[in-house]
This record gives structure tokens, C-alpha cells and sequence, in this order.
């Protein structure tokens, strides 16, 4: 069951990205993530999505650099003018509208409810974060975007 | 003719898509009026004139449902179109606020095109102007 939610998580991160951010990702191990993650700082995203048996809890890490690319492309401005209240910003919304288009994809009856996102962390080195194959990974030309899903 | 317009979400970042949506659609606005909740959109409707609601659902404080039903059973308020724009499209959600009284339904992620027909519908205009009516990538 996990799997196929994941499976459908990688379909709405893909669409959300390409769509409002203009951002294009491709899966890569997380073996070859975490070679070259060295020195990079993430922020970190999480929602809850409560069941009536079952929670689901997403993280999302995003590479600092991608987290300024994200805002500026989707606020339509330079990155030079975004300031780190937009990027948060950003980034709460980018990980609304996922859990969003996941509840509609994995749960077309109703009932699910959707959290609201909540930053963890503004600034995480990767040494931070715990990367094995629990882990999905994300590269782009901006950087890399981890995503945790964590059922119980 | 212009009209007054409230926009109601927590992320400042799309509330600056809308207006620029609806800046770029080349509709003649007034007022643009924003809130981060519905507790502080419940705020503004007091002390201003508005023509039209846009809304997200899940918001701390107040959520978008609940402020539909308060402008829905508010005789002063009734008359204002709400829409909803959220990242939910469950059927069940979806008839829920039709129900309940909203004039339309967007989800995000959106695009700009959908925000101005949709509005176009609800405020009865055949074209929002000469400024620019067609959408391209890149355009918020």
C-alpha cells in the first residue's frame, strides 16, 4: 500500500513541479544522492495526512538552491529579490499542493484529512538526514528535492 | 466596470498569483483586498464593499468552508460569489461547497486560463480586455 502511495507521490511531485514551478526532476538512487550531498543545506517540509486507520507523514527536504529557483519561478521574479519568508512560503504551498493532488489521486471518497504544512527546518546540512532507500531523490538542474513517506 | 475583489489564503505567495492572474487577464479592478484566514476575511467584508471571494479551504483559524457558510447565511453577504481555490478535488468536497453555495471550484495546481474564464462566468463579461486574453508557460 505504501509503495503504490509513493508510486503516486513521484506522479504529483513530477506534474506540480513541471506545472506552478516550472521545474524538471528525474529520479536518481540514494546511493548516488547521497555521494553528493556533501556541504548542501536543505529545508525541510512536513505533512500529516490523518486517515481513519492509518496516518501518513511526508517530509520534504529541499536543496537550498532549488528552494530559491522554486520561489523565483513561481513568484515570477529574480532570485536576487526573493527573500527567505517567500521561499518558506514557496515551499509550504509546493507541499500543500502535492498532498492535495496525492489525497485526490489515493483517496477519491474522502476520507483523509489534509494537514497543514509545517517547516521543520529552515536550514539542515544533508548529514542531517538519515538517506537509504526509505527515501525518494530528486535531481534537477537546481538541486536535489528528498522526499520521506512514512506510514502507521 | 470594476469591481472589488477579497482574496482569501494563508501562503502570501498565492495571493500575489491571483492578483497577477487577474492583472494580466486584463480585468478592470478596484479594491483588491487580502486575508491570510477566514476570521480575517470575516474582517474585511465588515468594513468594505466586495464583489467577489476567492478562497482556499485549508487555512488555520477559519477555513474556507466555514467562512462560505458564514457569508452564505449573512443577508448583508449572501449575494457575494465565492470561489473555491484548493488543492483538493474530491467529488465529495467538490459538491459539498457547490452546496453549500459557492459559484465555482478551482484546484491547484491551476492555470491562469481557468482563473479567468471562471471569473469572466461569474461576473458576466465576454472578455476582460485588450491588454492580454491568451496564457502562455511562464505567464504568472
Amino acid at each position: 500500500m505504501l509503495e503504490i502511495t509513493r508510486q503516486n507521490l513521484r506522479k504529483v511531485i513530477s506534474n506540480v513541479l513541471e506545472s506552478m514551478f516550472f521545474i524538471f526532476i528525474e529520479p536518481v538512487s540514494a546511493g548516488e544522492c547521497a555521494r553528493d550531498l556533501t556541504g548542501v543545506n536543505f529545508h525541510q517540509v512536513q505533512i500529516i495526512l490523518t486517515g481513519p486507520r492509518q496516518k501518513l507523514d511526508l517530509d520534504f527536504f529541499f536543496a537550498a538552491s532549488l528552494a530559491e529557483q522554486m520561489a523565483a519561478n513561481f513568484l515570477g521574479v529574480e532570485i536576487c529579490d526573493i527573500n527567505n519568508l517567500q521561499v518558506l512560503d514557496v515551499l509550504k504551498e509546493m507541499v500543500n499542493m502535492v498532498a492535495g493532488g496525492l489525497v485526490n489521486l489515493c483517496d477519491p471518497d474522502g476520507s483523509i484529512v489534509l494537514g497543514i504544512p509545517n517547516i521543520t527546518e529552515t536550514l539542515s546540512t544533508a548529514e542531517r538526514i538519515t538517506i537509504n532507500d526509505g527515501l525518494d531523490c530528486y535531481s534537477s538542474d537546481d538541486g536535489y528535492l528528498l522526499v520521506r513517506c512514512l506510514g502507521n | 466596470m470594476a469591481f472589488n475583489l477579497l482574496i482569501v489564503d494563508d501562503s502570501v505567495s498565492i495571493r500575489q498569483i491571483i492578483k497577477r492572474v487577474i492583472s494580466i487577464s486584463g480585468f478592470i479592478t478596484g479594491d483588491i483586498y487580502e486575508a491570510e484566514n477566514g476570521l480575517a476575511a470575516i474582517k474585511v467584508l465588515a468594513g468594505n464593499q466586495v464583489d467577489l471571494i476567492l478562497s482556499d479551504i485549508h487555512m488555520p483559524e477559519m477555513d474556507g468552508i466555514t467562512l462560505l457558510e458564514k457569508v452564505k447565511k449573512n443577508k448583508a453577504l449572501c449575494h457575494i460569489p465565492v470561489v473555491m481555490v484548493t488543492t483538493e478535488a474530491r467529488e465529495q468536497l467538490v459538491n459539498k461547497v457547490m452546496e453549500l453555495g459557492a459559484s465555482g471550484y478551482i484546484t491547484k495546481p491551476f492555470h491562469p486560463e481557468e482563473i479567468k474564464q471562471l471569473l469572466q462566468r461569474i461576473l458576466g463579461v465576454e472578455d476582460a480586455g485588450d491588454n492580454k486574453t491568451e496564457f502562455e508557460e511562464g505567464d504568472f
